[in-house]
């Protein structure tokens, strides 16, 4: 019997407790336990029973909650089964979740036996196939959907000796015993675990890792700072209408003024990158798309005049999302700022002719110019002379 | 001598003067010097033309002085409260040739004059023996005092000067002689009364004696003194022809001058000299002043006339018992009314219950605002609806409108015999907090309590009930967002214990 065989219950299956105690709470919210990871046998186990499990009430349970997260996403989507690319994603998160463990950094563990099991985690997580279609992307975004908004409640106590730091655990009753005596103060904060694993170069890899593994949960957060939008890597799944249509509803609820900076942002960078004219030509496309929706959808046709003032307020209290309006006049000129067909319906001309107007006041004509380079370098295309004309 | 008194000068050679707020040498009193009684009395009533004694009276002195030349002249010292009272009283004591001066005690200075506008100062107190020592840019005199003028003293012994012409200025005005004194002599009383009686003059009367003198052979005066209202012009003429009467005007409260004189002095300025409690009558023809001791009592005049009373005129009075007045008991009827009168706004309508599914159809028909105004209540006879501002949107049931304030008949009825408003809701026992209903053919009216009513279309309508639903099952309810929260559970001592990268062999 091997060392890890030992330390393994034998007779007792590993999934349920695992289901119950990490991945129901990762799904559908609530008290993630975390307390150690797993290596190669531990996932050969759980992938074996997920295999074999049949009608597991814990099962069901995070069927539906995924289900329940696809559905904000695509129209009536079946129950996700919990396959080996659930049970990685979920391993990773567990592996870069330990990272942040008080026992991650005790005597006893070794920096080179972490940064072993990083390279392992992020070698499954390589291995899994790039996602193709919305189910799948969806899929696999219901695992992780929670990544982002994923914190941990931290405790310090202090008293008359000291004061002792716990990290996502309860103090001891022994600790705030005699409050009045010991001189006895708590002090409770949340932390975010992005936030702390961008501080930890072997979570970092592994949060990089799970956001290549699931595009789409990468796609609905762009008002992060970092890892920043890596839209060369995106933008292909962009191209697919469901996903477009998904992610702009995402970034239309955050709002135009939060989303506009990151995005123009994520775009020049894609710009500057050489071979990613496809690329380029779809993340414009979606951009202007975006600005075309902030526009149009709305209870009531759009007026002209309130448009603009709308505009002019966004443009000047929202300093990124200036370079959006400029973008959207820029795209213009590359035959990527609107269908083709808008201009047919006179109703919806006037408002975008507005806008554009609007968008030329507020940005001014030599930033649209310098964007527009931009766009050309990004899409290769030359820029025509004869549109100025 | 006498030097110039410089601005913010603080040191002076006076005796008992200083500055006041204008830089004006001011002593505590000013004295002003008069060289015989005419000039005394003169600048007296040209005080009270001006202004009230009151400012001098508090303590106001009139000594009669003797210069070392034996001259007699008379210094009038009061009280200097301020340079602005002392500035007045010298400006009219020069009037009447009079010198004014400032200081205190003994010494007093010359007060100030445009050579100098802030006063003069000695430059040496003079060491003459005598009661006073003036010192004037001319002279510097001393004075000794030979006797005091009380200044009552002056006002009573001032002879009252004749007016010319008829009853003189003070009663050309008819109010100058609402009231009038008629001073009579005691035997002409009952004449004087009954002729005013029989003349309709209001008029009050009372006999005063004047008090016992110290003289052995004179002994107390009476008068007769009646007061009358309005006196006629013919009446006034008459009674100042009459000898042994005088007619009277009040001066303030307590004094009376007789008409056709007029004291030398203002003797409305004089108030503080007389006494409150008693009355002063200045009589001119006899050049007198008659002291009452105090207000007589007035009586009214008639009471005073006697018409000759017997006691065996009649009998003694009949005892009479009380009863209570018999009581008449009139039945109000109501009746139709032709009079045009009769016919009011229809303000009410009793609608049968036979026509309530009527009411309720043309409630749908009217509109909101009209039925805001309506307000009904239910009663054994039907629905009785009020509209305060007319129910012309109800042609149903029998109209009804108002013979008095909440108190309705039917339309076109009437009470026989007419009452008044006031009288009905006498009858009726009130309308406060009710509604009095008259109904043809009932035996008699109806109380409805305010809080029968309500507002029509509400209570027109049917109530609805509104049946509670369930969530149907097929709609899954949205996604709780439900955050999730990282739990760092106990570790084992070696977490990494077991961990491998490759699977069990």
């Amino acid at each position: 019997m091997s060392r890890e065989q030992k330390r393994l219950p034998a007779g007792e299956p590993l999934l349920p407790t695992w289901l119950h105690e990490f991945v129901l709470p990762l799904v559908a919210g609530g008290d993630v336990r975390v307390s150690r990871v797993f290596g190669a046998v531990e996932l050969r186990r759980l992938e074996d029973e997920a295999f074999t499990m049949e009608s597991d009430e814990r099962a069901l349970a995070l069927a539906e909650a995924r289900q329940e997260v696809m559905a904000e996403l695509l129209i009536d989507p079946a129950p996700p089964a919990l396959d080996d690319e659930a049970i990685r994603l979920a391993l990773a998160v567990q592996t870069m979740l330990f990272f942040g463990h008080p026992a991650a950094t005790a005597a006893t563990v070794r920096k080179s036996r972490l940064r072993e099991v990083a390279a392992w985690t992020q070698e499954q997580l390589a291995a899994l196939m790039p996602a193709e279609g919305p189910t799948q992307l969806a899929a696999r975004h219901s695992i992780l959907h929670h990544l982002f908004d994923l914190g941990r409640d931290d405790v310090r106590v202090s008293f008359w000796a000291g004061r002792r730091e716990f990290r996502g655990q309860e103090p001891p009753a022994r600790l705030l015993a005699w409050q009045r005596v010991r001189r006895v103060r708590e002090e409770r904060w949340r932390t975010s675990i992005v936030g702390e694993a961008l501080g930890d170069p072997l979570a970092r890899g592994l949060l990089d890792a799970l956001l290549v593994a699931s595009p789409l949960t990468d796609l609905l957060s762009p008002t992060r700072t970092e890892p920043p939008l890596d839209l060369a890597r995106l933008a292909p799944h962009l191209a697919n209408a469901a996903i477009a249509r998904a992610v702009c509803d995402r970034w239309l609820t955050l709002g135009l003024g939060e989303v506009g900076g990151p995005l123009v942002g994520a775009l020049f960078r894609l710009y500057d990158q050489r071979g990613q004219r496809a690329a380029a030509r779809t993340a414009t496309a979606l951009a202007c798309h975006l600005v075309l929706l902030w526009l149009f959808a709305r209870p009531t046709a759009p007026d002209p005049v309130r448009v603009a003032s709308e505009m002019q307020v966004l443009g000047a209290t929202r300093p990124g999302l200036r370079d959006l309006f400029g973008l959207f006049v820029a795209a213009q000129r590359f035959d990527l700022g609107a269908p083709p067909d808008l201009a047919r319906d006179a109703r919806l001309r006037a408002p975008l002719d507005a806008c554009l107007k609007a968008c030329r006041q507020i940005v001014g004509p030599e930033r649209i110019t310098e964007i527009e380079g931009a766009i050309a370098r990004g899409v290769d295309a030359p820029l025509k002379l004869a549109a100025q004309a | 001598m006498l030097e110039h008194v410089a601005l913010n000068q603080t040191r002076f050679n006076t005796p008992g003067v200083a500055p006041d707020n204008r830089g004006v040498l001011l002593g505590k009193q000013a004295a002003l010097l008069f060289s015989s009684v005419d000039r005394l009395v003169g600048f007296f009533r040209v005080w009270c033309e001006e202004s009230s004694m009151d400012d001098l009276l508090a303590k106001l002195k009139i000594h009669q002085v003797r210069s070392p030349l034996e001259t007699r002249e008379h210094l009038v010292i009061f009280h200097a409260t301020t340079s602005y009272l002392v500035d007045r009283a010298a400006r009219m004591a020069a009037m009447f040739g009079g010198l004014t001066f400032t200081g205190s005690g003994k010494h007093f200075v010359k007060y100030r004059d445009n050579a100098s506008p802030l006063g003069y100062d000695v430059t040496q107190l003079a060491a003459d023996a005598g009661d006073f020592a003036l010192y004037h840019d001319t002279f510097s005199q001393s004075y000794t005092r030979v006797k005091d003028v009380p200044f009552d003293q002056l006002v009573f012994r001032l002879s009252l000067r004749h007016l010319p012409g008829g009853l003189g200025p003070e009663l050309s005005e008819r109010a100058d002689r609402e009231v009038l004194w008629l001073i009579v002599r005691p035997g002409l009383l009952r004449s004087v009364l009954t002729y005013l009686w029989r003349n309709r003059v209001r008029a009050e009367a009372a006999v005063a004696s004047t008090g016992a003198t110290a003289g052995t052979f004179t002994g107390a005066r009476e008068l007769g003194l009646i007061r009358v209202h309005d006196l006629p012009d013919r009446m006034l003429d008459l009674f100042r022809q009459v000898p042994g009467v005088e007619v009277h005007r009040p001066v303030g409260d307590n004094c009376t001058v007789q008409v056709g004189f007029r004291h030398p002095l203002r003797l409305e300025a004089c108030a503080a000299v007389f006494d409150k409690d008693k009355l002063y009558v200045f009589s001119g023809e006899r050049d007198a002043v008659d002291v009452l001791a105090s207000m007589p009592p007035l009586v009214p005049a008639h009471d005073l006339i006697g018409s000759g009373f017997d006691l065996g005129e009649r009998p003694e009075p009949r005892p009479l018992t009380a009863a209570a007045p018999e009581q008449i008991q009139i039945s109000l009827k109501l009746v139709p009314s032709t009079a045009e009168s009769a016919h009011r706004r229809v303000t009410a309508t009793l609608i049968p219950w036979s026509q309530a599914a009527w009411l309720k159809r043309l409630i749908y028909a009217l509109p909101p605002t009209l039925l805001a105004t309506y307000r009904v209540a239910a009663i054994a006879e039907g629905l009785f609806v009020i509209g305060e501002q007319g129910v012309d949107g109800l042609p149903l049931g029998a109209l009804y409108q108002e013979a008095a304030p909440s108190i309705y008949v039917p339309l076109g009825h009437e009470f026989l015999p007419r009452v008044s408003q006031a009288v009905l809701t006498d009858q009726v026992g009130g309308t406060s907090g009710r509604y009095i209903l008259f109904v043809l053919g009932g035996e008699g009216p109806l109380a409805l309590e305010h809080a029968l009513f309500e507002p029509l279309g509400r209570r027109a309508l049917a109530r609805l009930t509104a049946e509670p639903r369930e969530r149907d099952p097929r709609l899954e309810p949205a996604r709780a967002a439900t955050p999730a929260t990282v739990v760092n559970e106990e570790a084992p001592a070696f977490p990494l214990w077991g961990f491998t990268t490759k699977e069990s062999t």
